[in-house]
C-alpha cells in the first residue's frame, strides 16, 4: 500500500536522465530543424507576395528596385535578408530596408507593419495606400482592420488574410492564385475612408 | 469579480498583446540565416507548411504594468501536471501546497488556503469564486489540460480591472478556441496515484464561421500517504462539454460553451452536533456535481474599438459528510472599449450577477441563516490607458464600482505607471486599493466546535455566529517591477511589493459562556464571530529568469520571496489568529527547471522545487523535483513517462484539518496521446 516500494526504480530513472544530459548537451542544434521558423515562412511570405501583385504603372516612388520595407521593430533580423538576397521581381533586384516612418516608404512595394506600430495603424494606413504600398503585418486582426494582407497563425501554420477592398484602394491587383491560398478573403473598407 | 470575465478577451488583446514589438526569446541560428528552406516552397504550400512557434510569454508581458506571468500550453504539457493547482506550480508568487489527492491549499502573495479566499479565478471569463465561503473549490475546476492556451497568473491587486476579490491575485485559465482544436485527440494514462485518466476531444468546422469540439474527460485518483492507513482521499470525475465559435463578417464573434461534471472525492471532516457524541472525525465522501453554459458575443470595430457582452448560468451541488450547498449563478457583463483623442485607450463597462445558494442543514453544529439566500452583486468600472510619450510612457488609471447585497457602494481605485525605455526594457509602478468582499461564510454561516470539556454536566461548546457587521477586507497594495530582455536569449523579470492590509479576517470571542437551549439540547456555549480585526503588512518580491543558451534548451528559475507581518487591531477581540495566518504561507519558494528538447521529438524536461517551512503550521521545509521524458513517436502519437515529487516516498505540504496530515506521495505515470 505504501509508495515506499517504488523507490529504487524512481531513482535509477532519474539516474539515468541525470546521466544522459551532458551527450545531449553535444547534440547538433541543426538536428532540431525539422520545421521551418515562423519568421522564416513569414519571410518567405513577403518574398513570394511580390510575384502575385501587379502594382500601378507609374508610382511616384518608383526606383530601379524591389523594396520590401520594415516599418517598427525588425522582428525578421537576418531572416529576411537572406531570404531575398540575390532575388529579383519583376527583373528587379529585391531590396530590403528598415524605416521609423511611413513617410520614408515612398520608394517601397511592400510594407511589412511591424506589431510595434500597432497603435499608430490609424495614421499609417491612409498613407501607405496613397503610396500604392501593399501592406503586410502579423498583427492580430491586420486585415480586418484595413491592412491588406494579415499574416495569421493558424494550428502551427502561418496563413493568410486578404482585404480584397484594401488591395483596390491602393491600386493594387492582387492575382487570383493569391486570393484562392488566403484562408479568409475581406470586402471591407478601411476605417476613416 | 464580473470585469475580469469580460476582460479575458478584451483586456488582453487590448494591453498585453498589443505590446507587441517586443523582440522573441529566441536566438536566430546559423542555419536559420545562411538560407530558408522556407523561400522555394509555394503559396499554397508556405499556407500549410508547420512551423516551430516559441513561448511568446516575456513579448507579452514586456510591457504590461502588472506581476504578469503566463503558463503556456507548451509549459503545462511540459510540466507533467494533472491538474490546474499542480500547473499553477509553475508560476513564482504563487504559493500551492497540496493537502491531499483531491484539495489544496492554494495563494499568491500569502494568505494561502483551502479556498484562495483572496484570489479570483476565471475559466474563459467565467467567475469560479464561490460566495459561499469565499473562494475557489480546486477540486472542481477540471478540464482537457491539451485544450488549454493558457493561463494568465496577476500577482497583486488586479482591482479595476479585474473585480472585487481580486485582493492578492487573479488566475486567468483561457481555453484555446474550437478552430484550433480541430481532430480528434485521445490521452489516456496511468501511474500509482493517477490510477487511470481518459481524456477525448473531437473537434471540426470550417477554420472561418464555424468550428466546435465536445470533449469528454473522466480520471481516478487515489489516495496520498496516510500514516494511519486511513487511505480516504480517493477522487473521481466524469466530465463532458464543448465549445462552439461562430465568426460573421470578419467582426462579430460568438461563442457558446458549457460543461457537465459528476464527482466523487474522498475527505474527513469534523462532524460537530450539540447531542452526543457531539464531535466525530468522519471520513466520507465529497459528491459534487454541476454545470454551466456561458455566451459570448464581441464586435471588433476597428483599432482599439470594440464591444463583448457575456452571461453565464451555473449550477452547482455539494453534498459533504456535514454541509451541502446548492447553487444557481447567473452573470451578465457588457464591456466597451474605444480610443479618443488618438491617446487615450477607454474602457468601461458593467456587470450584474445574482447567486442562489440553498443550504440545507446536515449536522446540527453548521448551519446558514437563512438556509436559502440570494447574494448579488453590480459593478461598474472606467479606465483610461494614456499613452503619455508614444511606445515609452504610459499611464493607466482607472476605479472599479462595486455594490453586493453585503456592502454599500465601494471604489477600488487604480493607477499604473510603465515606462518602456527601449523595446528591451521595462519599469513600471503601481497603486492599487482594493477589496474582498464579505461572504455568507461571515454574514450567514455558523459554525460550531466541542472543545471537549463539561461544566456542571453539561458540553460547553464554542461558535462562530453571523456577523451581520463584516465588512469588506481592504487593501493598499503598492508595486513596482523591473524586466529586460539581455540579447536574445535571456530574459529577467522582478517584481515587488508592499501591501497594507486592514480589516482582515479575524476570529472573536464576543461574550463569555452561557447557557443555550437552543438549537437543543441545552449545552453551554461560547459566543464567537468571524471579525475585521487583523491588520498588518506583505512585504516581498519575485525574480524570475529565463535564459535560452540554445533553441532546444530552455532554462528558467524563480525566487519568492515573503514576509507577513500582521497583528490584531487594537480593540479586536481575536483569539490570537494572525500567527496562524502568517504562518500558513512560506517565506522562501525556489523553482528551477529544465526544458530539453534532444531532438524535436523527444523532450525531457526536469523541475526542481524548494519550500521553506510553515512554522505555525509545523510543516518542515521540503524540496523534490520533478522529471518527464516525451516522446513525439509519429506526428500523431505522443508517449511520455512522468515522476513527480522524485527526491522521497512522500513529504507533507499542508495540514490537513481535522489531522492527522497526509503526505504528498512520489507519484509515476505514463501517458499515451494520440492526436488526428
Amino acid at each position: 500500500m505504501r509508495l515506499a516500494l517504488q523507490k529504487p526504480w524512481c531513482v535509477r530513472t532519474l539516474g539515468i536522465l541525470a546521466a544522459l544530459m551532458p551527450l545531449l548537451l553535444a547534440y547538433p542544434a541543426t538536428a532540431q530543424e525539422v520545421h521551418p521558423t515562423e519568421a522564416q515562412v513569414k519571410a518567405a511570405y513577403l518574398y513570394n507576395f511580390g510575384k502575385f501583385v501587379t502594382w500601378p504603372d507609374h508610382r511616384a516612388g518608383d526606383s530601379g528596385s524591389f523594396q520590401i520595407c520594415i516599418l517598427g521593430r525588425d522582428p525578421f533580423g537576418k531572416v529576411l535578408d537572406s531570404t531575398v538576397s540575390g532575388e529579383k521581381i519583376n527583373d528587379k533586384p529585391i531590396v530590403t530596408r528598415r524605416i521609423s516612418r511611413v513617410q520614408e516608404a515612398q520608394a517601397c512595394n511592400i510594407l511589412f507593419i511591424s506589431t510595434s506600430d500597432e497603435s499608430r495603424l490609424p495614421a499609417i494606413l491612409p498613407v501607405a495606400r496613397a503610396m500604392n504600398l501593399l501592406t503586410v503585418s502579423d498583427m492580430p486582426n491586420f486585415a480586418n482592420h484595413g491592412g491588406t494582407i494579415g499574416l495569421v497563425l493558424q494550428e502551427e501554420k502561418v496563413r493568410f488574410e486578404v482585404n480584397r477592398t484594401a488591395a483596390g484602394e491602393a491600386h493594387l491587383v492582387l492575382s487570383s492564385q493569391l486570393l484562392k491560398v488566403a484562408s479568409k478573403v475581406i470586402e471591407k473598407g478601411t476605417p476613416g475612408n | 469579480m464580473r470585469r475580469s470575465a469580460i476582460w479575458r478577451i478584451a483586456l488582453l488583446p487590448g494591453i498585453v498583446l498589443s505590446i507587441a514589438g517586443v523582440p522573441k526569446l529566441r536566438g536566430e541560428t546559423e542555419a536559420e540565416i545562411s538560407q530558408n528552406p522556407a523561400k522555394q516552397l509555394t503559396l499554397e504550400q508556405l499556407a500549410n507548411v508547420e512551423v516551430t512557434t516559441t513561448s511568446k510569454a516575456p513579448e507579452q508581458v514586456l510591457k504590461t504594468s502588472a506581476a504578469v506571468y503566463v503558463i503556456t500550453q507548451e509549459d503545462i504539457q511540459r510540466s507533467g501536471a494533472t491538474s490546474i493547482p499542480e500547473v499553477l506550480r509553475l508560476a513564482p508568487g504563487v504559493e500551492v501546497a497540496r493537502i491531499d489527492s483531491n484539495k489544496w491549499s492554494i495563494g499568491i502573495r500569502g494568505f494561502g488556503s483551502r479556498l484562495s479566499r483572496d484570489v479570483l479565478v476565471l475559466i474563459d471569463g467565467r467567475t469560479v469564486y464561490t460566495t459561499l465561503l469565499a473562494g475557489t473549490y480546486w477540486e472542481v475546476q477540471n478540464l482537457v489540460l491539451e485544450d488549454v492556451d493558457r493561463i494568465e497568473v496577476i500577482r497583486g491587486p488586479g482591482a479595476t480591472i479585474w473585480g472585487p476579490n481580486a485582493l492578492n491575485g487573479v488566475i486567468n485559465i483561457i481555453t484555446k478556441s474550437s478552430k484550433d482544436t480541430h481532430g480528434l485527440l485521445v490521452d489516456a494514462g496511468a501511474g500509482n496515484v493517477d490510477e487511470g485518466y481518459l481524456n477525448a476531444r473531437y473537434g471540426g468546422g470550417n477554420g472561418k464561421t464555424f468550428d466546435y469540439r465536445v470533449y469528454g474527460l473522466s480520471f481516478v485518483r487515489g489516495p496520498e500517504y496516510h500514516a494511519d492507513g486511513d487511505d480516504y482521499d480517493s477522487w473521481r470525475d466524469v466530465q463532458a462539454g464543448f465549445r462552439m465559435d461562430f465568426a460573421a463578417n470578419g467582426r462579430d464573434n460568438f461563442t457558446v460553451q458549457g460543461d457537465i461534471y459528476d464527482e466523487t472525492a474522498g475527505e474527513t471532516v469534523t462532524s460537530v452536533t450539540y447531542a452526543p457524541p457531539y464531535s466525530q472525525i468522519v471520513q466520507g465522501t465529497e459528491f459534487l456535481s454541476g454545470g454551466n453554459i456561458l455566451a459570448r458575443w464581441q464586435r471588433v470595430q476597428g483599432e482599439g474599438k470594440d464591444i463583448q457582452v457575456q452571461a453565464f448560468y451555473d449550477h452547482t451541488a455539494r453534498n459533504e459528510p456535514n454541509f451541502a450547498d446548492y447553487r444557481n449563478t447567473f452573470d451578465v457583463d457588457f464591456l466597451d472599449r474605444f480610443r479618443l483623442y488618438g491617446r487615450h485607450q477607454i474602457s468601461w463597462g458593467f456587470g450584474a450577477r445574482s447567486s442562489n445558494g440553498r443550504n440545507p442543514t446536515i449536522v446540527s453544529g453548521l448551519y446558514f441563516i437563512p438556509p436559502s439566500r440570494t447574494d448579488v452583486l453590480y459593478s461598474g468600472f472606467l479606465q483610461d490607458e494614456i499613452s503619455v510619450v508614444q511606445n515609452r510612457l504610459s499611464l493607466q488609471v482607472g476605479t472599479k464600482i462595486l455594490k453586493t447585497n453585503y456592502t454599500g457602494v465601494q471604489l477600488q481605485p487604480t493607477g499604473r505607471l510603465l515606462w518602456t525605455p527601449s523595446d528591451k526594457q521595462s519599469i513600471w509602478v503601481a497603486y492599487s486599493h482594493a477589496l474582498r468582499t464579505p461572504s455568507d461564510a461571515e454574514r450567514a454561516f455558523y459554525l460550531s466546535g466541542f472543545t471537549g470539556a463539561f461544566v456542571n454536566g453539561l458540553p460547553l461548546f464554542a461558535r462562530f455566529n453571523a456577523n451581520p457587521g463584516f465588512r469588506s477586507e481592504e487593501l493598499n497594495g503598492y508595486e513596482a517591477g523591473y524586466r529586460q530582455l539581455f540579447g536574445k536569449s535571456f530574459y529577467f523579470d522582478l517584481a515587488a511589493f508592499y501591501n497594507h492590509y486592514s480589516g482582515l479576517f479575524s476570529e472573536d470571542i464576543i461574550g463569555g459562556p452561557f447557557v443555550e437551549t437552543n438549537p437543543a439540547p441545552t449545552h453551554i456555549l461560547i459566543p464567537a464571530e468571524f471579525g475585521n480585526g487583523l491588520l498588518g503588512t506583505t512585504k516581498g518580491f519575485e525574480l524570475a529568469p529565463e535564459w535560452r543558451p540554445f533553441h532546444f534548451w530552455r532554462l528558467r528559475a524563480s525566487y519568492s520571496y515573503l514576509q507577513m507581518r500582521l497583528e490584531k487591531s487594537a480593540n479586536s477581540l481575536d483569539i490570537g489568529s494572525a500567527p496562524n495566518v502568517e504562518g500558513s504561507s512560506p517565506r522562501n519558494q525556489v523553482t528551477a527547471q529544465s526544458g530539453f528538447d534532444v531532438t524535436k521529438a523527444v523532450n525531457i524536461d526536469l523541475t526542481y522545487r524548494f519550500v521553506s517551512d510553515l512554522a505555525a503550521l509545523k510543516i518542515p521545509s521540503y524540496s523534490t523535483a520533478d522529471a518527464r521524458f516525451a516522446w513525439h513517436a509519429r506526428p500523431y502519437l505522443g508517449l511520455s513517462l512522468v515522476g513527480r515529487n522524485l527526491l522521497q516516498p512522500y513529504h507533507y505540504e499542508f495540514p490537513s484539518d481535522p489531522g492527522p496530515n497526509v503526505g504528498i506521495k512520489r507519484c509515476i505515470y505514463g501517458q499515451v496521446t494520440w492526436e488526428r
